[in-house]
């Protein structure tokens, strides 16, 4: 603090000794005495500093007007009887600094008044910093001069601030995650001058070779290609731009990247620095198109389900009143054909409705537990046969089940629609590869990353070496009734389904695509930490070890201890048991209940609705539902009261446990049978047109 | 309304009486002749909700059940059912719901119907239906 701008208090105190000089020397000169005394008083008074002066004895002799500024109990008037000793203690009490070296000099003063040289640091009342310094003045005067040195002290601590601050700001712009370039157009060639971290991030290896070039070389190196020309226009004009541009970064991945560009006007008006602020955009332009892509198939979804809402009232009224015209008209054939074919139309329209239901639908919560090695596994084998000679499927499935909870005919719907499409994407023949594997939550791809629901995720992988399919196809695959397949061989329904099934269970597809290579369809379930709903274990031969777990049973029965005993025996084997005392209690009990009921166990005579119409009014609602029926009668001949239908499925009472073991294995294996029916009722279509361009693309949904 | 006397022993809709509420007169008819095929002989029709809820007021006592489309401009079938469920508690009711109609069902469902049955449906599928509502019915009564 002592060495604030000693030389001014120099110069101040030459000035006043010089006119104590003269005053001394003026001694008796009366008239010049007067002149002198009044030269110097009137220098005092309008010095910009403070000044105090006290005699020999430490009385106070004068004063100015600006002393009192600092001090302001020093006004003219009380300075009066203010002595050397009180500035002193005042001053004392007032310095700053901690060696409290005016007490020295104070002893100092008492021993030898007339040789010190004295300089303090002070802090006034209102907080301003003043260096005062005092000298004894041959032998009669001691004269302070007192400088408000806080506009100084300020200056310092600016530039303090100043340092400091460029400090920080220099690591903010070495922290940005934009990468931020500096380059000197007042330098011939504009070379650049400053690269920030994440700049020399996005240049990689090329910076090291870099050097202090120009613009054209940092774009040559970010392999930006259109894009370079308008920067480097922009840039030669020395004119603000702003552009986004895509690049082929490594294993062909896109980036895209905003490049922001200004020129600095210093205050001559010329161009002091070009600044280049590059942001990766990437997950940005990726969420941009998932989201736009969103928002399209739920208006393409609210559309069809409106659709297939008003279609379905009008479908059913045709349907309705054809089947009765159908009744009524028995013994005439060729009418009867007619209603036929309006009933088989109706069906097809019906079949049609449904599809677009299943695309709009949205997230169903399913209890059902399946295991989708399983349902894999028993899928690619009812299909092998639908691909013909020239196609080879090749499976590979891991050996442990993998828990998955959606309805069971989701993956098959899903693995059908996916192989038609592969193998007709593959007109001159070829291969399709089916992979199932678990993937963590942290390799899917970023589509499902937004809204993950489980650690692992299964992954169905469908891959062919079909024709592949351009971008712009990519982009309407699960638009419902878009079609590359000719007129009359595909509905365009197929990925839509696909993609409303996935996305009611929670998980997502992406597809990869390259014309003439083949398409890779990747569908992703969560996998369910529950285990699998329903399983059946049975060993051969043994059927006192068999668990049909998770399976529902419904037994209809009126007498209770029969229907106590065949209820018993069914949950031993694990099964969920509904029970019912007659044929209406059946068929409520069943209304109610929301799960699916896997097999029906029904007497055939009961009170009011018998057996054999209990399963006929049940089939059409749950067309599932296996049948057995228990009676004491034979099953057919004269002895039975009601004839079964031919290819009823019949338990002799009294019921066993090992035939009804034996049987209900037998029944509730037939499912897989069930599903070829389904699947040869596919339709057939077998080329497909491809009006592709040689372009590739990729798309994916969640 | 005396559907349990009428019923008592099996089902014989030749007995029951009942009220279709469907905007569109097409389905009306085709539930109609659907009742018909299933030996019901006695069968009303309300256009939409207000007409319904004025013939129940004035002739309750001639209908056994009732049968509605959820889907009616002007008061729906679930409206329909609220505020007869506040007068009639125990009124037979079933509800026609389209195929993408869950949350509707839930509703339905709230609102204390007596049983559903979605779009399109055949006859066997309305037989059983309209079974299960009459059982339903008697157990209460």
């Amino acid at each position: 603090m002592h060495n604030y701008y000693p030389h001014i208090i120099s110069v101040e105190f030459l000035l006043i000794l010089a006119l104590f000089f003269v005053l001394i020397w003026a001694k008796g000169r009366n008239k010049t005495e007067l002149l002198l005394k009044n030269a110097a008083e009137e220098i005092i008074e309008s010095s910009e500093y403070g000044h105090i002066i006290f005699d020999k004895d430490g009385s106070f002799v004068k004063s100015n007007k600006k002393i009192a500024e600092y001090f302001p109990f020093l006004t003219q008037k009380k300075a009066q009887n203010y002595s050397l000793q009180d500035f002193f203690a005042f001053l004392y009490d007032h310095a700053v600094d901690s060696d409290k070296s005016v007490r020295n000099v104070m002893l100092d003063v008492s021993n030898n008044p007339q040789g010190y040289d004295f300089r303090e640091v002070i802090k006034n009342e209102e907080g301003r910093l003043c260096l005062v310094c005092g000298k004894a003045i041959s032998h009669d005067l001691t004269v302070f001069v007192v400088r408000d040195i806080s506009l100084g002290q300020k200056r310092e601590e600016r530039m303090l601030d100043l340092g400091k601050r460029n400090v920080q700001l220099q690591q903010a712009i070495e922290a940005s995650t934009s990468g931020i370039i500096v380059s000197d157009p007042k330098q011939s060639d504009n070379p650049v001058v400053f690269y920030n971290k994440a700049m020399k991030d996005f240049l990689g290896g090329a910076f090291y070779t870099l050097g202090d070039r120009g613009w054209l070389a940092v774009f040559d190196a970010m392999k930006f290609n259109e894009e370079k020309k308008e920067l480097l226009l922009a840039i030669t004009k020395y004119q603000n731009n702003e552009i986004e541009a895509r690049i082929v970064g490594e294993g062909d991945r896109l980036h895209w990247f905003s490049i922001k560009t200004t020129a600095v006007i210093d205050e001559a008006g010329q161009v002091d620095l070009i600044i280049g602020v590059f942001n990766e955009i990437t997950l940005l332009k990726e969420r941009e198109a998932q989201m736009s892509h969103t928002q399209k198939m739920d208006a393409l979804g609210r559309l069809a389900a409106g659709i297939a809402h008003d279609f379905n009232n009008v479908l059913s009224i045709i349907d309705g009143f054809s089947k009765m015209a159908a009744m009524n008209l028995e013994g005439n054939e060729k009418a009867s054909k007619y209603l036929e074919r309006i009933q088989s139309a109706s069906k097809r329209g019906a079949a049609l409705t449904r599809k677009m239901l299943t695309f709009s639908r949205h997230k169903v919560v399913s209890g059902e537990v399946i295991d989708m090695v399983d349902v894999v596994k028993v899928q690619s084998e009812l299909l092998m046969p639908l691909l013909g000679a020239s196609i080879a499927l090749d499976v590979r499935i891991p050996k442990d089940e993998i828990p998955v909870m959606c309805p069971p005919d989701t993956i098959e719907q899903v693995i059908m629609n996916l192989v038609i499409n592969a193998r007709d994407a593959m007109p001159e023949g070829g291969r399709i590869l089916m992979q199932l594997f678990t993937e963590g939550a942290e390799s899917v791809p970023n589509i499902i990353r937004e809204k993950i629901v489980a650690e692992n995720y299964a992954c169905l992988k469908i891959l062919d070496t079909g024709t592949g399919m351009d971008e712009e196809t990519l982009e309407k695959i699960f638009d419902p009734f878009f079609t590359t397949k000719g007129a009359g061989k595909g509905t365009g329904l197929g990925m839509s389904v696909v993609y409303g099934l996935v996305n009611e269970s929670g998980g997502a597809i992406n597809v990869v695509s390259e014309q003439g290579k083949g398409t890779t369809m990747s569908v992703y379930f969560p996998i369910s930490n529950k285990s699998v709903t329903r399983k059946i274990i049975a060993e051969e031969g043994d059927a006192s070890k068999i668990c049909l777990q998770g399976f529902t049973a419904l037994v209809a029965e009126d007498e209770p201890d029969l229907r106590l005993l065949v209820s018993n025996i069914l949950e031993d084997m694990g099964l969920e048991v509904l029970q019912a005392k007659d044929g209406d209690e059946a068929l409520v009990v069943q209304d109610e209940y929301e799960g699916k009921v896997d097999v029906l166990l029904t007497d055939v005579v009961m009170p009011g609705l018998n057996g054999v119409k209990l399963a006929e009014l049940m089939h059409e609602e749950r067309p599932d539902t296996k049948v057995i029926f228990m009676s004491g009668y034979p099953a057919n001949g004269d002895m039975a009261p009601v004839s079964l239908p031919e290819s009823a499925c019949f338990i002799a009472k009294p019921v066993n446990y090992d035939s009804l073991a034996k049987l209900l294995l037998q029944k509730l294996k037939e499912d897989r049978n069930d599903d070829l029916k389904k699947i040869e009722d596919l339709p057939q279509w077998k080329t497909v047109e491809s009006q592709n361009d040689g372009k590739e693309g990729k798309t994916n949904v969640a | 309304m005396s559907l349990s006397s009428k019923l008592d022993h099996g089902i014989d809709f030749s007995e029951v009486k009942i009220l279709i509420v469907d905007d569109q007169s097409e389905a009306r008819a085709m539930l109609k002749n659907m009742l018909t095929e299933m030996g019901v002989t006695q069968v009303f029709e309300a256009p939409d909700g207000r007409q319904a809820l004025s013939f129940i007021d004035t002739a309750f006592d001639f209908i056994d059940l009732i049968i509605c489309d959820w889907n009616m401009p002007g008061i729906t079938g679930v409206e329909l059912l609220r505020q007869l469920r506040t007068v009639y508690p125990d009124v037979p009711f079933l509800m026609i719901t389209g195929r993408s109609d869950m949350g509707s069902v839930a509703e339905a469902k709230a609102c204390g119907v007596t049983a559903y049955i979605r779009k399109p449906f055949s006859i066997t599928q309305l037989e059983a239906k309209l079974r299960v509502v009459v059982k339903k019915s008697l157990v209460k009564a």
